[in-house]
């Protein structure tokens, strides 16, 4: 068991590892520079900016799923580990999305931040996740704390799709991607894209797969605690 | 020093620098908790154990 589990560790790690190494060659080598307006080079921050993105969007996503799938069947523990685990993922890496938002809006837009619709609803996910893991950790009863959690988990994704179409409700300044054909891009800079896609996800599989050990690790800790306790 | 070329050692290069470094210290963290708790489960599993002979 323990050497399958680190097998698969190892297959998961390798293959991030080998397209993240892609990704960045396609983004920083084969991409096209684009034209000022977008930065010129700095555009290059796109490639990793998006799928930094992806993986947010992802992990609340799947907090999103797991959470319903709580509550609806049966409340296992279980489906309250993978919530918990995806939504530090996605808080790890909205902020990653904020910062990488902001290297490139200096040099294009001229400001480290506006309070642009896009940025702004991105910043209250982040702060709407940040809350669910604060209050996460201030409820000691395991069971209220995992149901909690996942009603929590259901309408905090509310701010997930207003985050992602505030570019088409709103006026921004952000680009928008979905708007335009071909992701408004040239064709030699879809790849770097979607390699960055493919890459970021497997890293995203990778960190679920540690992070939700620690909350069994955690399980077994309480459970010892209790055998002595018990004893 | 071009404009171009500022930009990229300014911008360009601390947003990829940015990347890594958040995510290996998360890894990091990650990592460090697993490992104490690893500690406390053994620690508590030879408690277990040694309740276990004194009954």
């Amino acid at each position: 068991m323990e050497k399958s589990r680190s097998r698969v560790d190892g297959v998961v790690l390798a293959l991030a590892a080998l397209t993240t190494l892609i990704d960045i060659y396609f983004a920083l080598g084969f991409a096209p520079t684009a034209d000022k307006l977008s930065g010129g080079d700095v555009q290059r921050i796109f490639y990793f900016h998006v799928g930094i993105a992806w993986i947010a969007g992802l992990a609340l996503f799947v907090t999103f799923v797991a959470s319903i799938i709580y509550l609806g069947r049966g409340e296992q523990r279980k489906h309250d580990i993978i919530a918990a685990s995806s939504v530090e993922i996605g808080v790890v890496f909205g902020v990653m999305v904020l910062l990488s938002g902001m290297l490139w809006a200096r040099p294009v837009w001229n400001t480290w931040w506006t309070w642009d619709p896009r940025l702004t609803t991105t910043a209250i996910t982040e702060f709407i996740y940040l809350a669910y893991l604060m209050l996460r950790g201030a409820i000691d009863d395991p069971q209220r704390r995992a149901r909690f959690s996942a009603v929590y988990g259901i309408i905090g994704f509310v701010s997930v799709p207003i985050t992602y179409f505030s570019t088409k409700w709103f006026n921004t300044i952000h680009p928008d991607l979905g708007q335009t054909p071909g992701f408004g891009l040239t064709p030699n800079m879809r790849p770097p894209l979607f390699i960055a896609l493919i890459a970021f996800t497997l890293v995203y599989v990778l960190l679920m797969i540690v992070r939700t050990r620690v909350e069994r690790s955690a399980d077994e800790v309480a459970k010892l605690k209790q055998d002595i306790l018990n004893a | 020093m071009s404009p171009e070329m500022q930009n990229i050692v300014s911008f360009l290069i601390p947003a990829y620098m940015i990347f890594w470094l958040i995510t290996f210290l998360y890894v990091f963290s990650v990592r460090s908790r697993q490992k104490n708790l690893e500690k406390d489960i053994e620690t508590l599993r030879l408690l277990v154990e040694k309740k276990k002979e004194s009954k």
